[in-house]
């Protein structure tokens, strides 16, 4: 078996989340990991890209040498029109806004594509940094039309 | 019954000095933050130049402002005005996609960008059309989106980091959440 690092299952646990809940609550929703999948031709709106951007650590207490990580998740949305970009904002942030289950990955060696998951305590967001409509001022196409970021700082508990 | 009253610690006076005084030392924290935020955002876009020769206008493009009681990162006017592209950067956009270069050259690298010449090249628009470099110009479609940088939300978490480091901690707070 194939481990995944923190880092990944975060990014990975906050997708499998907000698919999950997508898939049930607002059917015909696109989720994806990275911009080259969303400005794919074939890829139809509404899309939802979750991607981790950056981590900040910082040293959890003295004496120690564990580290207090601070994951950074960018949520891009991809509307088709500005009422649907305003509702799915507030749907994913309140979904969010309590936290999700995190997931140790791994996969068998030889086969990448089957995941295996164990819940694995819970992520939790410490801050929405930005939630914001996203006009890129320039001539735009289609899919940048109706666009709207969320990004959060997420902390992974073991509890 | 006699009660007397014995103040202790700082009189009023004292005590609105006090306060003054950690208002200035503060004030001036977030001055020095403000140039550190200033920095970070800016190595957070030039972390992301894979091509040589850049302009380097965005960097700098990201000026800070002082106000009476705090600092500004990056004027959204300013950043209109020197580098319009700073939204596409940081959000990703697809604009340019199908559209053609304007007629030029790669250079340094190779004229027409190969596999072995990747990112060792930028975009010389109308250099090679004069013929004295003796080589051909050429122009193409563009196929890939800009893709998200997102350099300011980078700088954001940098930012909730170490203000809860230096100033969090300062306020007597044990433990960080």
């Amino acid at each position: 078996m194939s481990y995944f690092t923190e880092t990944r299952n975060v990014e990975l646990s906050c997708l499998f989340y907000l698919e999950t809940n997508l898939n049930s609550d607002w059917s015909g929703t696109t989720i994806l990991k990275t911009f080259s999948q969303v400005y794919h031709k074939d890829t139809a709106l509404p899309i939802v890209c979750v991607r981790l951007a950056d981590t900040a650590s910082t040293r959890l207490e003295v004496g120690a040498d564990t580290l207090d990580n601070r994951y950074l998740l960018i949520i891009d949305l991809f509307a088709r029109s500005e009422s649907q970009r305003l509702d799915m904002a507030d749907y994913i942030k309140n979904k969010l806004k309590s936290g999700w289950v995190h997931y140790d990955h791994a996969h068998s060696s030889g086969s990448s594509e089957v995941l295996t998951r164990d819940a694995n305590g819970r992520d939790m967001v410490t801050e929405f940094v930005t939630d914001s409509r996203i006009d890129v001022g320039e001539t735009m196409e289609a899919k940048d039309q109706h666009r709207h970021n969320i990004s959060i700082r997420v902390r992974h508990t073991d509890a | 019954m006699r009660v007397t009253i014995t103040r202790y610690g700082m009189s009023p006076e004292q005590l609105e000095q006090e306060i003054e005084l950690q208002f200035i030392s503060i004030k001036n924290g977030i001055q020095a933050l403000a140039l550190e935020t200033q920095k970070q955002m800016q190595q957070n876009i030039v972390n992301n130049i894979h091509r040589p020769d850049s302009t380097g206008n965005l960097v700098r493009a990201i000026t800070v402002e002082y106000f009476e009681n705090g600092a500004g990162i990056g004027n959204i006017e300013y950043l209109k005005q020197f580098a319009p592209y700073w939204a596409a950067l940081n959000y990703g956009s697809s604009h340019l996609v199908g559209k053609w270069l304007p007629s030029g050259i790669f250079r340094p690298g190779t004229a027409i960008p190969t596999m072995t010449a990747f990112r060792e090249g930028r975009w010389r628009v109308g250099e090679g059309s004069d013929g004295s470099l003796g080589e051909e110009f050429y122009t193409a479609r563009i196929k890939n989106p800009i893709i998200a940088i997102n350099y300011i939300e980078k700088t954001a978490n940098w930012l909730s980091t170490v203000f809860k480091v230096h100033f969090y901690n300062r306020l007597n707070k044990s433990k960080i959440y």
